[in-house]
């Protein structure tokens, strides 16, 4: 429908609309100082993934060992497709992680059927970046 | 609708920025429900993300010339609401993404601002487009849609007119839930949302449902109180969501999303999440009526 339709408004603008335009200009203003600071504060370094086991947490459940990771991107560019490993005595589990923005911390759980705490290595096994 | 004491200058922006805030989660809560635009929000560049609010802003001026959400313009008129439709567009995208957990105070401020950023785009050109989507009455009378919906009312019966409602409400919730309801973003957002965006969601489903349907000034018959039980602003609002979270069941049952083995909680999640566009499809429905 067209806007020819409705009655004109008075010319001269009313207190709301000055207020309500100048909350919609703040909200723009805010949204372009906040992208400019996040760029600064931010930090542009690649990517660099850790992974840390969690023992504390290791829970047993019908001799399955559930052994909590955190995985932490300690760049300021997204990982994605984020791939950790671990292997105790010979038996290896993994889980991938979609998306690890820069500073972003996630966790993964891997189940073995030993008890890790013994002979755990975790790996970073690989990440793209897109 | 309940009218407000406002003074007369400040009820008509609430409803004109209602109106806008309608169009606009008409329009982009599919797009709110697509996991790759959560993923492309978390690696936007500087770059991405000026020329996104840029671009926001460029095709809110050229749809505010011919659409736009408010009543008529004034000088600078489609400048000013290109600004007020892409501030629109980035508080209704701030507050539903955190109310579907998808931005929280424990996710970096560079993916939430992404995220913001780049839902802000289609929910501004709901907001931009908020006319064209619903014709747009005000007070009615000298309105030739009003007056043919005002009459058509006058003739029917409450039932008939519960029916109707009912019946748009179904159509609208299914329209919009049937292509949300088989993808994997329900059980997604279901399974990380906690008890408190469980509650955010129901409130925020039933606040926008009612202002597309009573506040917004869409729906002419939204204006008229005396239609029995479902007309009432807030029971009809009340009970067309539970239509929706119902047909939400429904849809997500026929997908095989849930089944009636999964925990309650998880059922409950999913419905939760499929309810709001489902609802806001179901307010949708009956504002076109």
């Amino acid at each position: 429908m067209s806007k020819a339709h409705f009655p004109e408004k008075p010319s001269k603008r009313s207190t709301a609309e000055r207020v309500s335009l100048a909350v919609s200009a703040f909200v723009v203003l805010a949204l372009v100082a906040l992208i400019v600071f996040n760029r600064y504060n931010k930090g542009d370094k690649p990517a660099s993934i850790s992974a840390v086991a969690e023992i504390e947490q290791l829970r047993e459940v019908r001799s399955q060992f559930y052994l909590p990771v955190e995985v932490t991107n300690n760049g300021n560019r997204t990982a994605e497709a984020v791939k950790i490993a671990g292997t105790v005595g010979g038996e290896t589990r993994d889980f991938e992680i979609s998306f690890l923005d820069g500073e972003e911390k996630a966790r993964g759980t891997l189940v073995f059927t030993q008890d890790p705490r013994a002979q755990l290595k975790l790996e970073v096994i690989s990440f793209r970046e897109p | 609708m309940t009218k407000t004491h406002f003074p007369p200058g400040w009820r008509r922006e609430s409803h004109e920025y209602l109106r806008g805030l309608s169009g606009a989660f008409l329009l982009g809560i599919p797009l709110l429900y697509t996991m790759e635009m959560w993923w492309i929000g978390k690696y936007l560049t500087i770059a991405h993300q000026l020329s996104l609010l840029g671009f926001a802003l460029v095709i809110n001026y050229a749809l505010a010339s011919v659409g736009g959400f408010r009543r008529s313009k004034a000088i600078f008129g489609s400048l000013e609401e290109a600004l007020d439709a892409t501030a629109i567009g980035a508080i209704g995208a701030t507050v539903v993404l955190a109310c579907l957990n998808r931005i929280s105070w424990h996710e970096p401020f560079g993916s939430n601002l992404g995220l913001i950023l780049l839902q802000t785009v289609p929910l501004s050109i709901g907001a931009s487009v908020s006319n064209i989507l619903f014709a747009r009455t005000e007070n009615g009378d000298e309105d030739e849609n009003f007056s043919h919906q005002h009459q058509r009312a006058k003739r029917s019966t409450v039932w008939q007119r519960t029916l109707t409602d009912v019946g748009a409400t179904i159509a609208g919730a299914v329209i919009i839930g049937f292509s949300i309801a088989p993808t994997e973003e329900v059980p997604m957002l279901a399974n990380e949302l906690g008890w408190l965006h469980e509650v955010a969601i129901v409130a925020i489903t039933l606040v926008l449902t009612y202002a597309i349907v009573f506040a917004s000034g869409f729906d002419p018959q939204g204006e008229m109180q005396d239609h029995g039980i479902f007309q009432h602003p807030i029971s009809e609002t009340t009970i067309s969501y539970i239509i929706a979270l119902g047909l939400s069941f429904v849809m997500l049952m026929l997908f095989d999303q849930i089944s009636l083995d999964d925990p309650l909680g998880s059922i409950a999640s999913q419905v939760l999440v499929l309810g709001l566009p489902a609802a806001i499809g179901g307010a949708a429905g009956r504002v076109a009526i």
